[in-house]
């Protein structure tokens, strides 16, 4: 695997010692909470509006639960300003 | 009459860099105004949830013989307040009901805290809520809405088709509800529709 300088991380089969079974490709891009929207009753629980670096203007945020888990397994709930990573993996075809 | 100005907040607004005497700010509201003419005045309001936000709307000045016909509502056009966190959604919204004629937006709002402190300083005929908004939900600002202005009819613009929503959007005091993408062909008829009194809860 290696990284380029934007942070994208992608399978190269010329280098990888284990590049004859390629894995999902991946790229990671940076990302800031710009937004938080209330839970809304029942029926909607807290959202995140992630805005992803690199993205085209229009399309840059994404908005998901706001209801992460760190590496022990709490509840981790990022506020605006937060600085996450997003990652996108394309599976192999088949 | 003599041309006076007052102002306040000149760090937040470049219309009232040479105002002075501060006006009582009440909700995170704060305002400034100066006559331009004899009968007319022009105010530009701010609030503490925006930045560099300035709305600016004309209204008689009492005892200057300028009647109420002066005014928007007096004169069949509907005045409307809008409110989406999303400019791109706020400035479409605007572009389609300006190009109605009987329609004039007063308001443009960011999210529910605003609108609400908007609504209750405007006292608009219709509010155009977005639901999912930072700081308050567009159902939780409707609610306040309601209680204060009971006159005010509330059209609830959504991008949920779940019918829970629409059964929250009665519940809270709506009048009205509109898919996003329906916008185009539905708004103006949901608006001309509440405020008559009816409701319309637009299910394509």
């Amino acid at each position: 695997m290696s990284n380029n300088a934007e942070g994208t991380t992608h399978a190269n089969p010329e280098t990888d010692v284990n590049a004859a079974v390629p894995g999902p490709a991946t790229i990671t891009l940076a990302g800031t909470v710009d937004k938080i929207f209330p839970a809304i009753g029942e029926l909607q629980p807290e959202k995140a509006q992630i805005a992803v670096e690199g993205a085209e203007p229009l399309y840059r945020e994404i908005r998901i639960d706001n209801s992460l888990q760190d590496g022990a397994g709490n509840a981790v709930s990022p506020e605006v300003g937060a600085e996450v990573e997003v990652t996108i993996e394309a599976k192999p075809k088949a | 009459m003599m041309a006076t100005s007052v102002g306040y907040r000149p760090d937040v607004c470049g219309h009232c860099e040479n105002y002075h005497s501060p006006v009582t700010a009440e909700n995170g509201l704060s305002l400034c105004y100066n006559v331009e003419s004899d009968v007319k005045i022009k105010i530009f309001l701010h609030h503490d949830c925006a930045e560099a936000w300035s709305q600016s709307f004309n209204i008689p000045i009492p005892g200057s013989g300028v009647d109420a016909s002066d005014n928007g509502n007096a004169k069949g056009v509907i005045r409307i307040l809008i409110a989406d966190d999303q400019p791109t959604i706020l400035k479409m919204v605007k572009q389609i009901l300006q190009a109605h004629s009987g329609f004039e937006v007063v308001g443009e709002a960011r999210d529910g805290c605003q609108a609400v402190t908007l609504a209750v300083a405007l006292k608009p005929d219709v509010i155009v809520l977005n639901v999912t908004m930072p700081t308050m939900s567009g159902f939780d600002a409707a609610r306040l809405i309601r209680g204060q202005l009971p006159d005010s009819a509330i059209v609830i613009l959504s991008s949920h088709k779940d019918k829970q929503f629409i059964a929250e959007a009665r519940k809270v005091g709506a009048r009205g509800y509109v898919q996003k993408s329906d916008a185009d062909s539905e708004l103006i008829r949901a608006i001309n529709t509440v405020v008559k009194g009816e409701e319309f809860f637009f299910l394509p």
